[in-house]
């Protein structure tokens, strides 16, 4: 027992060691502003052409608030987010329309006044914890990809990885369930799936403290789903590294039913629990990418190496201390 | 300056005597048809016959301005009576008591700044016999008196023995006595025999009265006290209030004694009793004083309310029969009453006195236990206490009990301390920043404090307040014990320290000896906290400080070691900072209640959308006015804590309320009640640990202590390893076994030529 507290301790990541040998050492705090604010995560990443959520209207000022319900005629899905809200604070999700009303996901009927009103909201902060004045934009609405779609309780299920010095190490699949109403984030009751870095194929799934074979409401089989486009998916998150130069990124994607995988948002804190659902700990992954020269590598060359230190370690564990039969 | 001004006021005041002596005219008709008739006759009991009495002394002084000064003479125990307890309590205003030796004066000085009316309470139980006096049968005239005695032969203003009158009339009616009772009784059956005064404002002067031959009570006792002390024999007048007629009274009485052989006789001339008086007499003074002195200008109305008790009742504890009266407490009492007491015996010789200072109630018995053991050993004893549960308050009360009492401290002999931690010792400290000496007292401090902690604590009191010596006697020891020590100290003359001895007691002592055997380092830190009490800084806000850094350091272990999610990480230290005021259980009674109500209305805020700033802006308002709310309810339940409720650091609150709403609409209400319930406990655990703990004086006494928890820090600060919550979640769940649904790794492509160390070679499967 206690090697294996002395093995898990070497093998995973703690807070203490994220903040200080991570974020202190990679993550410049000027750099942050870019990843928080999300119109401007989207500016920095269509620079470089990867592809994110096509956004339909953009509102700074309170005058431009009156734009809206000329250019919500063309819309028919969409979705009214602030640029720095956390925690899905202050989105709508409209579905559709009944006459002269929008529908949103959770079923509610609101004329454009409302929506207006809401859009003042953000923009006065209200959904902005850092308690700043904010701005407001509305994207289309993504339709989650059949093969996740199926899995997930409603909601839009999203992919993380985690690209350390622009190599990706560990991913994982988060769904929403009945328990987290529509948010996928693990610590509200999403299930979290790890993923074979080398294959995209889904391996373990984790809600809160327990393990889980099938999705607690759809009941669908969590694990050997094959992620469509993979090789695409690892790709542009390594990419996404290069467009907000943060050393340690956690990158949000989805995979739409028309365009693909797209980025949905970056986080400069990522949380740990990745980690669970892949069963893996992230700390060997970060030291063989740090004794690695990494400043010729191309994209395709990153993706490899994050692959190959995934498969490296795995089988390196098997030979060694077993983290995950402790008895 | 302003002493002085209403020291003149006192004199001024001593000039018109009669203030609040006027009899009221309907008992001393009565009064005045008393027999003349012999010594043997007069309604003298079947049986001595004890009573025990209530008596409550209340003044109301109308618009009284900070500074408004009364004094009110108090009863004293004599062979007649004796004082069982005394309680005083009033708003805003310092107390203090004076004793002469004869007289026991209580000094009311108003603090607080309102020019409202307020209240000054003296409440007493006395026990009451009335047993006959022995009467000396020695030779009249009687032998030349001892020089303490001699007052009591001197004329006065009032009481003219010398004039050429009464000389000639005590010769006429002392003619022929041969014993000194005989004397006695002649002298008093001539004055009972007065009449009653026709129109009420006659003078009261011996002389006048002994000219008309009729009179006031007052002036009754002046003239047989005139005639007395005409014969040569000393005589004084008492002053007093009778008892059991009526449940209030706003008058006093007044009769004689007169020293016959060794003991001084009680006569009333009105009242008609020579040797003996009723149990419904309680002497208050002796000598013609006016029983209340009040600066002028400021109208004084007192009131006595008499109760008759049964024995048991007065023996008995009396705090839970005072708590169970509601109707006290809207008679304006205030709740320190409540928590401080102050009881004290005095004997007629003192051999020495004793001052016992407590922090805790004392039970009724131990006190009756050593008030009764004082009066034996002829020890005149205070016992000054004072109850809280917080230390702030503690000390806070301890300090005003001394100052109140420190001419009593000054006065004594020996003074014992006895408290839970070092609470005493800080009070007492507090005097060294008024620059107080008390030389020739010789100080026993007990208390649960580590013995390094009272080594410097009591080199530091030593320094700055310069007593004889101090004993300090390890934990707290229980009162009988200390006060044997104290008995056999001053009674046998043993030295503390052998006397500590004789008790199983362990003691050091410290005096200018041990003072110089201190090692350097302990001795300049003894210095510099002295000079910290001589400028004013006061010792405990000091070590308050001190212990930050201790909070701050455990908080640090909570959060990166083991890992616990507090609302803010430091907002834990400033809860238990607020919790000090409160104490513990209403603390956190008042922060349950506060973000309880906050929580709600922020929930119910949300619905407007309002901007963070001006959330937090109306939550501060909404905490203010439920503090507010919760002084008032906490006043008038008589829930001393819940007042100060208002030091609780509202920006604190609001913004705990804030947090807590955030996480809850966030991550779930389980979630931020888990987050509430462990920011509690953390803030809990640094209470304790700075309340219950010898560590805050032992940062005082030790403050390298911190260069340690500097050092633990920067070591700390580059620990990079599982925090503990970390290790139980990721165990927990790796140790279960999970469903593996695909070989773990696949991976066919060689090793990418510009990687240096991923060197394996890989096998698919």
């Amino acid at each position: 027992m206690l090697r294996s507290l002395r093995t898990l301790s070497r093998e995973f990541l703690g807070l203490n060691r994220r903040n200080q040998d991570l974020l202190a050492r990679y993550n410049p705090r000027a750099l942050f502003q870019v990843v928080d604010h999300k119109l401007k995560t989207k500016a920095a990443l269509r620079a470089l052409d990867l592809p994110v959520v096509e956004t339909l209207g953009v509102y700074r000022l309170q005058r431009d608030i009156s734009r809206f319900t000329t250019e919500a005629q063309d819309w028919k899905e969409f979705v009214i987010k602030p640029a720095q809200g956390a925690g899905g604070e202050g989105v709508v999700i409209v579905t559709g329309r009944q006459d002269s009303a929008f529908v949103t996901s959770d079923g509610r009927h609101l004329r454009a006044r409302d929506l207006e009103s809401h859009l003042s909201d953000i923009l006065g902060g209200v959904f902005s914890l850092n308690q700043r004045y904010d701005e407001a934009f509305v994207e289309r609405r993504l339709r989650a990809h059949p093969t996740l779609a199926r899995l997930s309780f409603q909601g839009l299920p999203d992919i993380r990885v985690i690209v350390f010095r622009g190599v990706p190490l560990l991913a994982m699949l988060r769904l929403a369930t009945v328990a987290s109403r529509g948010r996928a984030n693990l610590h509200v009751g999403g299930v979290g799936v790890g993923i074979n870095l080398a294959t995209g194929v889904t391996t373990y799934a984790v809600v809160g403290k327990r393990w889980l074979t099938v999705h607690p409401d759809t009941e669908r089989p969590l694990g050997g789903v094959r992620i469509p486009r993979w090789e695409e998916v690892l790709a542009i998150a390594a990419r996404c590294a290069d467009a907000v130069s943060l050393g340690y990124l956690g990158i949000d994607l989805a995979l739409d039913a028309e365009m693909g995988p797209c980025v949905l948002e970056l986080n400069a804190r990522p949380g740990l629990s990745i980690q669970l659902a892949n069963r893996r700990g992230l700390r060997p992954f970060i030291e063989a990418v740090e004794r690695c020269a990494l400043q010729d590598l191309s994209i395709s060359e990153r993706v490899r190496l994050g692959q190959e230190i995934a498969g490296a370690t795995a089988r390196e564990r098997e030979g060694g201390d077993e983290v995950a039969g402790v008895e | 300056m302003t002493r002085c001004l209403v020291c003149l006021c006192l004199v001024l005041c001593l000039v018109s005597p009669s203030l609040a002596q006027d009899e009221e005219p309907i008992f001393s008709s009565d009064e005045a048809l008393t027999t003349t008739s012999t010594p043997n006759e007069t309604n003298s009991p079947a049986h001595p016959a004890t009573a025990y009495w209530k008596v409550a002394a209340t003044m109301t002084l109308a618009a009284a301005a900070p500074g408004t000064h009364v004094q009110m003479l108090l009863p004293l125990s004599d062979g007649r009576q004796s004082v069982l307890a005394r309680h005083t309590g009033a708003d805003g205003v310092n107390y203090r008591e004076e004793a002469d030796g004869l007289n026991l004066w209580g000094h009311w000085q108003v603090t607080g700044a309102s020019a409202a009316k307020r209240q000054i309470r003296y409440e007493y139980t006395v026990e009451i016999a009335d047993a006959r006096t022995e009467l000396p049968t020695t030779s009249f005239p009687p032998k030349v008196t001892a020089p303490e005695i001699r007052p009591y032969l001197l004329p006065s203003t009032l009481i003219q023995s010398d004039a050429a009158q009464v000389r000639a009339r005590t010769r006429r009616l002392v003619q022929g006595s041969k014993r000194i009772d005989q004397a006695a009784w002649a002298l008093y059956q001539h004055t009972a025999a007065f009449l009653v005064p026709e129109t009420g404002n006659e003078k009261s002067d011996a002389l006048s009265v002994l000219i008309a031959e009729r009179g006031s009570r007052f002036g009754k006792t002046r003239a047989l006290v005139a005639l007395l002390r005409a014969a040569g024999i000393p005589a004084r007048v008492v002053g007093g209030i009778r008892l059991g007629d009526t449940a209030r009274k706003r008058t006093t009485i007044s009769w004689a004694e007169a020293l016959l052989g060794d003991t001084w006789v009680p006569m009333d001339p009105t009242g008609g009793y020579f040797a003996w008086l009723p149990n419904t007499y309680l002497a208050l003074y002796r000598n013609d004083l006016p029983l209340l002195i009040h600066t002028r200008q400021v109208p004084v109305e007192y009131t006595f309310f008499i109760r008759q008790l049964t024995r048991g009742a007065a023996l008995a504890t009396e705090q839970p029969e005072e708590r169970g009266q509601g109707k006290r407490r809207r008679e304006g009492l205030r709740y320190e009453s409540e928590h401080v007491h102050t009881v004290a015996a005095y004997v007629d010789r003192p051999l020495a006195s004793v001052v016992l200072i407590n922090d805790e109630a004392i039970p009724q018995g131990v006190v009756d236990q050593i008030l009764a053991a004082a009066r034996e050993a002829q020890i005149n004893i205070a016992l000054l206490s004072a109850d809280f549960e917080s230390s702030y308050f503690r000390e806070h009360y301890l300090q005003s009990l001394v100052s109140n009492n420190l001419t009593l401290v000054r006065e004594a002999n020996l003074l014992l301390i006895n408290t839970a931690d070092t609470a005493g010792l800080y009070a007492l400290l507090k005097q060294g920043e008024l620059g107080v000496k008390l030389d020739d007292l010789h100080v026993v401090i007990a208390g649960g404090f580590a013995k390094p902690v009272g080594k410097v604590l009591g080199a530091v009191l030593l320094r700055v307040l310069e007593p004889t010596e101090v004993v300090l006697v390890q934990q707290q020891s229980n009162l009988t014990r200390l006060w044997e020590i104290a008995r056999s100290h001053l009674h046998d003359g043993l030295p503390l320290l052998e006397s500590a001895a004789r008790y199983d007691t362990q003691a050091v002592l410290l005096n200018a000896e041990t003072l110089n055997s201190l090692g350097w380092w302990r001795h300049a830190l003894v210095k510099l906290w002295a000079l910290a009490v001589q400028t004013q800084v006061p010792l405990p806000s000091l070590n308050l400080i001190l212990v930050l850094p201790l909070i701050a350091f455990f908080l640090l272990i909570i959060r990166n070691v083991i890992g616990l999610e507090t609302f803010g990480t430091f907002s834990p230290m400033l809860l238990s900072l607020a919790f000090l005021t409160t104490g513990l259980g209403w603390g956190l009674v008042v922060f349950l209640i506060i973000v309880g109500l906050g929580s709600g209305l922020r929930l119910a805020l949300q619905r407007l959308r309002l901007h963070l700033v001006s959330r937090i802006a109306i939550l501060i308002a909404v905490v203010a006015v439920s503090m507010a709310g919760l002084t008032v309810l906490g006043a008038t339940l008589g829930i001393g804590a819940l007042l100060h409720a208002s030091i609780f650091p509202m920006v604190i609150m609001a913004n705990q309320i804030e947090s807590f709403t955030n996480t809850q609409l966030e991550r779930g209400t389980g979630e931020a009640l888990r987050l509430t319930l462990s920011t509690l406990l953390v803030a809990t655990c640094s209470y304790v640990g700075i309340e219950n703990t010898g560590l805050k004086p032992l940062v005082l006494t030790f403050p390298e202590i911190l260069i340690g928890v500097i050092a633990i820090e920067l070591l700390l600060g580059r620990w990079r390893g599982l925090r503990l919550v970390e290790y139980v979640r990721f165990y927990g769940l790796l140790r279960q076994g999970a469903v593996s649904f695909q070989p773990s790794a696949v991976s066919q492509t060689t090793t990418n030529p510009k990687t240096t160390t991923v060197t394996k070679s890989q096998t698919g499967r």
